[in-house]
């Protein structure tokens, strides 16, 4: 038994156990709205008792832990849906820019300027020597390839804008997985030494949610404080105190920047694997997606249209006579959306309206005209075709708005229960305040009365 | 269950819903459109553009029909003046075949018919915005010239072909008759039957005079015939003109039921969804900020 001086240990103690839980209180109210912070809560747990004869005398609280309130599952929910997250609207947002070039319900695309390059070639029907109408199938065709020129600069420049996105996008993972390298250590060595890491583990989780919100990662417990971070199909990017930056490089076959894993000897075909086919999550993945599946589908579907337009007039010139007599020449050079024109030093005197050789001769004028009902693209006319690609894009800029509607409400949710568990709550908080600060002050009355009591005692010795 | 009062995720999720909304339906009511863009209504905008390129096919044939039109009065003008000048010469041989005239009154009928096939001549030789409307399709030479060759002093030098024009989907109509078909056909030769005229009346041979009036007659017949091409041609165009604005008219209808907005609904929505956004906006201003904090004494 201890005596006076053993409750006035058990006060004391106390008093040091309320003060560290109001500290962790008083903290978490600090934090309450601090991005990543995860609530704390002290640990206090009854000191051993000791026996005396038959008695077992208790020996008061000691505040053993600080503990974080985090859900590990929950967490890795949240990586993997702010990933899909960043990944729709990094593709919607690709997307959204396709649409634009192609938005018929404003006046643009390629509808008007298609039907009039080949109603042209019908009103050159009406008179096929008219220098005035043979000007006018000219101009139209100039104004085709122009907007067709047009619209395919607008899909490279988005393409580009994507490519510029990818590098940063690069740079940022780079940066971030140097800080989850950083704090892997300091988390191992604060643990290896009985202290909290809890800060450090917070700032790793956020840095991992950032991450994900990039590319599509994989974390590990490597044990010891440590964490293994690698993209989905294994490219390593953090292994202990070590990051393995990722590259963007420029493909000289697409044109296009491909990403590239550092590697480990561990990982397989590292080191300098192309792995941007393999990153489907996280910003990277929509803006590679949105690149490489949606601005390269359109860039196709423009190109195609282009081809079958160049090749089915050049085909039916060719079988038609000009102005001169003679065969007609191709009206458009070139193979793609990017380089149509109407050939150089082309004379509207050229333009083979004729079918047999006479000048008044309107047979392959009305040829050219029907081409639009020909179906020269993937068996399809010009105008059906171009119909269903821009619906085409408008479906997957939909669907895409959907998912993102979709994983807002799922995030929304998640993020919520995140909150419910590791969110600091005021009222909360606000108890425990209260609680803690009783317990001190009954503490504090503990050691005055004991302060009093040793007082009597001392007086009882010198008689005073 | 442990729950963390947090309003204003929620209350800001709402308050971007109603702007979103407000925005579309400003949209709607400031454009007249349901939606501004393609991702909005894929199908509808599929729609859309094959209604836009349906209306520019209505638009060429439309263009097409109107072009043929006032050739076809031009040509249909010209012809019926020849058959004026044609009656007038038919009277002219009649009178020439009279017995009572004298030749030197022969001559001066003859100089008139002469006269009067110049001018058939010209008819014959008619253009349109720069083309000859009877060569055939050699529309760029003249096709009637003097030339002694044939018996008639006048040769057709166009061809025999004709040009087609589409006036609708799988619908088209003949543009052109040859001028050998009106002026040269076999035994109703508009020029031998002016040159044989010509020639009687100048010999005094009331016989071949009235033999040439009856050549006359025969062509005078058949330019009459062909003249029906034109009219009976013009006619189709008219109709095809009415049905053509019909299928505007109805191409105008389906394009507003695919894009057209309601201004009634589009106005009411604009309405409701500032109503909405006031609220939420209201409610944010009237969150409960307050803890067990502020209770705690």
């Amino acid at each position: 038994m201890g005596g006076l001086t053993g409750s006035l240990e058990i006060a004391m103690q106390s008093l040091l156990a309320q003060q560290g839980a109001l500290e962790v209180t008083s903290n978490n109210i600090s934090n309450a709205h601090t991005p990543g912070y995860s609530r704390q809560t002290p640990v206090l747990v009854e000191d051993p008792s000791i026996n005396e004869g038959s008695l077992v005398f208790g020996e008061g609280v000691s505040l053993q832990q600080i503990k974080s309130v985090r859900d590990n599952v929950l967490q890795l929910q949240l990586n993997q849906e702010t990933g899909t997250q960043s990944q729709v609207n990094a593709y919607l947002g690709g997307m959204n820019q396709v649409a634009t070039v192609f938005n018929e319900t404003q006046g643009a695309g390629l509808q008007n300027v298609i039907s009039q390059f080949f109603n042209s070639f019908q009103q050159l029907s009406t008179n096929p020597t008219d220098a005035t109408l043979r000007q006018a199938v000219l101009t139209a065709g100039q104004n085709l390839a122009t907007a067709f020129n047009q619209a395919s600069a607008s899909l490279g420049q988005i393409r580009t804008g994507l490519d510029q996105s990818v590098v940063q996008d690069v740079a940022q993972v780079n940066q971030l997985t140097s800080q989850i390298a950083a704090l892997n250590p300091q988390i191992a060595e604060a643990q290896g030494i009985g202290q909290s890491a809890n800060s450090l583990i917070d700032q790793r989780n956020d840095l991992i949610s950032q991450l994900s919100g990039l590319v599509n990662t994989s974390v590990t417990d490597a044990g010891n404080g440590y964490v293994t971070v690698s993209t989905a199909d294994g490219a390593p990017l953090v292994v202990g105190n070590q990051s393995f930056a990722l590259t963007a490089q420029l493909d000289t076959q697409t044109g296009t920047e491909h990403v590239f894993s550092q590697g480990t000897p561990s990982y397989p075909g590292a080191p300098g694997t192309d792995i941007t086919a393999s990153i489907q999550s996280g910003d990277l993945g929509g803006l590679i997606q949105a690149r490489d599946q949606g601005v390269a589908s359109a860039q196709t579907n423009l190109d195609n249209l282009t081809a079958g337009i160049i090749s089915s007039v050049n085909a039916q010139q060719a079988r038609g006579y000009d102005l001169s007599g003679k065969a007609g020449a191709a009206f458009f050079t070139g193979s793609s959306s990017s380089n149509i024109a109407v050939a150089n030093n082309f004379l509207s005197s050229q333009i083979a309206a004729s079918s047999d050789g006479t000048v008044g001769s309107n047979g392959n004028a009305l040829a050219l005209a029907n081409i639009q009902n020909d179906p020269i693209v993937n068996g399809q006319n010009p105008g059906d075709f171009y119909s269903n690609f821009v619906a085409g894009i408008g479906n997957q800029v939909s669907t895409a708005t959907s998912q993102q509607t979709a994983v807002g409400l799922v995030m929304t949710q998640l993020q919520n229960q995140q909150t419910n568990i590791s969110g600091v709550s005021l009222d909360e908080e606000a108890a425990n305040l209260e609680l803690y600060q009783n317990a001190y002050n009954a503490s504090a009355q503990v050691v005055a009365a004991i302060n009093t009591l040793t007082q009597t005692t001392i007086n009882m010795a010198t008689g005073a | 269950m442990r729950i963390v009062y947090n309003p204003y995720t929620t209350l800001l999720q709402g308050i971007e819903q109603d702007r979103q909304a407000l925005n579309t339906a400003m949209s709607q009511v400031s454009t007249g459109q349901k939606f501004n863009s393609i991702g909005a209504d894929p199908q509808a905008v599929a729609g859309v553009i094959e209604n836009n390129f349906e209306a520019a096919n209505l638009d060429r044939y439309t263009q097409s029909v109107s072009s043929l039109q006032s050739q076809f009065q031009a040509a249909g003008s010209a012809l019926d003046s020849v058959t004026q000048a044609l009656t007038t010469t038919i009277g002219l041989g009649v009178q020439g075949a009279n017995g009572t005239l004298n030749q030197n009154q022969r001559d001066a009928v003859a100089a008139q018919v002469s006269q009067i096939e110049q001018q058939v001549l010209g008819y014959a030789n008619s253009r349109y915005q720069g083309t000859y409307l009877f060569a055939g399709t050699a529309t760029t030479t003249q096709p009637y010239v003097q030339d002694s060759a044939p018996s008639s002093g006048i040769q057709y030098v166009g061809n025999t072909e004709t040009n087609t024009v589409e006036i609708g989907d799988a619908q088209s109509v003949q543009q052109n008759l040859p001028g050998s078909t009106i002026f040269n056909a076999s035994g109703a030769d508009v020029f031998k039957g002016f040159n044989d005229l010509i020639t009687t009346l100048q010999s005094g041979d009331t016989a071949g005079i009235s033999n040439a009036t009856s050549e006359l007659q025969a062509a005078f017949s058949n330019v009459g015939l062909q003249r029906t091409f034109y009219s009976s041609t013009l006619q189709n165009l008219n109709t095809a003109s009415y049905t053509l604005s019909q299928e505007q008219t109805n191409l105008t209808v389906q394009q507003n039921n695919l894009l057209a907005a309601d201004p009634a609904t589009a106005i009411t929505n604009m309405t409701q969804d500032q109503v909405a956004l006031d609220a939420a906006l209201a409610a944010a201003g009237k969150v409960d900020q307050n803890s067990l904090l502020n209770y705690l004494k």
